[in-house]
């Protein structure tokens, strides 16, 4: 390969918010090879959550990435839960579905307005993140902060949603509804857009799941796998179908991603509607000694969390694995063969999120 | 010298000898597993690693000792995607792995810079002295 | 106030920097750009080039990889400059504060002007940290301070 140009991709581009390098190499436009080099944000999270007290950690775990924040609390709650044996209050397994969605509605239309920037809409970024503030302040609203909204905590939830926040929510997401309806429908029905995505990045169902991809990835090519279909939390008890489309490229991805911020509408609402009177969280008293697995789904894909307790206020050992560690090989799998134009937008595709790929 | 003895949210932990490691992968493979991660804990005089994999949304697991000071086959030839994971293993708990295919050589997250790695038990991070500034 | 200096504060330009932050303070940043929040009234544009920026905003509690990345961008900055700690994590390391591979906030590195509290801090709060930040650049001189000088700077004053 003596005539390939070697060319970095990052730490510092302005299509990647977070620093992260890809080292391509080049056979005049086309890909040929491409490799990350990570550790720009590697911070030592799993050793921290030695150090602290496991209920301290909860903190922690919501910094391991701030777009999905909540989402890793529950995880590392469910986890300690299910090592400790406890049972958690039928409110607060709603309520966590109601922040869950709603985390995730802010996270996808975040991803659609990078996408729309990174081929040059801008106008559509704008209107997608302007979108987002309403969800923003839903947040806002019902848990005092927006964006590590801290409302988990190890045997159920830190705050109630009265009936005053459900009516605003409930009157004010069918708004929300109809604007990124209008705009999903210019950014799925655009040809441009169509030209820049369909056909970018295929990876077929069996190669993904060979290669471990989980989310959207996934499910973007076909694959009807989600978490959620698991039922923890309140998922069991509400009506829920993966979103899947065939085709494994970009174009399948976004639409996965486009198609879920409706349905994560839906399971808001109805948690709202079906939302149980009782308790708040569980009493405990004790350690975690044992250890618990937990997976759920998070905005990008599969979420693990492990704990292993030893009967003291420390844990012996906390795993993560986040879900852009699962996809970063089915990105370098089809960025070979990709023209160099591309890479920024199948790049994206996958929603990296590198600060909880290094922890 | 403790090990796991269940985890709950895991369906079951098979054990493998280390030089049956990758016997026991390739079964799951031949299945069509998905390969979630693999997680290591630092068990005194051994390694205690796990190699989790999900079978219709049930996760299973493949279990291995790893004496410390030997080196550890790569299951990179049977599944691609471990090499993220083991190229962790090297860089945080110092493990040596064997015929990796995207080998880092340890400088993945961290660059050689503490004492000893950082995920092992009883290690306070010390600072390697520096003698220049890493390239 | 000449002209230079009162351009300069009509318009400052904006350099942001993920120093190993969680992405909290990073897409709070992002939606100051954006219609809700529009910092851009302000005559603020976000660049992507160092010599060409005024502030630098700095996310994160910067780990050992990353320090040398943040003292190449600081250096490259012409003065006078100021920058913004974005963040708990950036002001003191917040709840990194014992992670091994942190340094434990931007004033390890870098002098910092500003410090912005929050986790994650809010665009409202970003918003009045760089209008701060604002304030000290315009009492800045031209010429850089001295102990705040960088690298290069200092060689061209010497070979002047």
């Amino acid at each position: 390969m003596s005539d390939a140009t070697n060319v970095p991709f990052g730490p510092q581009h302005p299509v990647l918010p977070e620093p992260i390098q890809l080292r391509i190499s080049l056979e005049d436009e086309n890909v040929l090879q491409a490799l990350p080099a990570l550790g720009y944000v590697h911070r030592g999270i799993e050793k921290a959550g030695e150090l602290n007290d496991f209920q301290q950690n909860v903190f922690l775990v919501e910094r391991v990435c701030g777009i999905c924040s909540s989402i890793h609390a529950l995880a590392y709650c469910l986890a300690v839960e299910s090592a400790m044996g406890l049972e958690v209050p039928k409110r607060a397994d709603y309520l966590r579905v109601v922040w869950m969605e709603l985390h995730r509605i802010h996270s996808h239309l975040l991803y659609l307005g990078l996408l729309a920037e990174a081929f040059g809409f801008e106008s559509m970024f704008m209107e997608f993140w302007r979108i987002r503030e309403r969800v923003m302040d839903l947040l806002e609203m019902t848990a005092g902060n927006r964006v590590i909204i801290s409302v988990c905590t190890i045997g159920g939830v830190r705050r109630d949603i009265d009936a005053e926040q459900a009516r605003t929510i409930r009157e004010e997401l069918p708004k929300v509804r109809e604007e990124v309806q209008r705009l999903v429908d210019a950014l799925l029905g655009d040809y441009t857009v169509k030209r820049r995505t369909a056909g970018k990045g295929v990876i077929s169902g069996q190669a993904a799941l060979d290669l471990g991809a989980v989310g959207p990835t996934l499910r973007g090519s076909g694959v009807a796998q989600d978490m959620r279909m698991a039922g923890y939390a309140a998922y069991s008890e509400l009506q829920f179908q993966p979103v899947t489309f065939p085709d494994g490229d970009t174009y399948s991805r976004t639409a996965v991603r486009a198609y879920e911020v409706f349905q994560s509408m839906d399971l808001v609402l109805a948690a709202l509607e079906n939302l149980p009177e009782g308790e708040l969280a569980a009493k405990f008293k004790g350690r975690p000694d044992g250890a618990a697995l937990a997976r759920v789904e998070a905005p990008r894909g599969e979420l693990i969390y492990m704990v292993v307790g030893n009967g003291t206020k420390n844990l012996e050992r906390m795993r993560v694995r986040v879900p852009t560690y699962a996809n970063i090989p089915a990105l370098l799998s089809v960025l070979p063969g990709c023209e160099f134009a591309d890479v920024p937008v199948v790049t994206l595709s996958i929603d990296p999120c590198i600060s909880c790929t290094e922890r | 010298m403790s090990e796991l003895a269940a985890v709950q949210g895991i369906e079951r932990i098979e054990d493998a000898p280390l030089e049956g490691l990758l016997e026991a992968v390739r079964a799951y493979r031949d299945r069509r597993a998905r390969f979630i991660t693999a997680t290591c804990l630092d068990r005194g005089e051994r390694f205690e690693i796990l190699y989790l994999f999900d079978e219709g949304l049930k996760t299973v697991a493949v279990r291995t000792f790893l004496p410390k000071g030997q080196r550890l086959p790569s299951i990179t030839g049977v599944y691609l995607c471990g090499f993220l994971v083991e190229n962790e293993l090297q860089d945080l708990f110092g493990i040596e792995v064997d015929g990796l295919d995207i080998d880092y050589r340890g400088k993945f997250l961290v660059t050689n810079t503490f004492e000893t790695p950082p995920l092992l038990k009883q290690t306070t991070c010390e600072l390697r002295p520096t003698k220049e500034e890493p390239s | 106030m000449n002209l230079i200096q009162k351009a300069r504060m009509k318009s400052p330009w904006i350099l942001h920097f993920n120093a190993g932050s969680c992405n909290g303070c990073d897409i709070e940043i992002l939606s100051c750009l954006t219609p809700v929040y529009d910092i851009e009234r302000f005559g603020a544009v976000n660049v992507g080039n160092p010599k060409h920026a005024d502030v630098l905003l700095v996310t994160g509690p910067v780990n050992r990889r990353n320090e040398r990345v943040l003292r190449n961008l600081y250096e490259q900055m012409l003065d006078p400059k100021i920058v913004v700690a974005v963040g708990t994590c950036a002001s003191s390391g917040g709840v990194f504060h014992n992670c091994y591979n942190c340094l434990g906030g931007v004033d390890k590195v870098i002098p910092v002007d500003v410090y912005v509290p929050g986790c994650a801090a809010k665009p409202e709060t970003i918003i009045e940290g760089v209008i701060l930040g604002l304030e000290k650049l315009a009492k800045m001189p031209a010429k850089p301070r001295p102990g705040r000088t960088s690298a290069e700077a200092e060689k061209v004053e010497a070979e002047r």
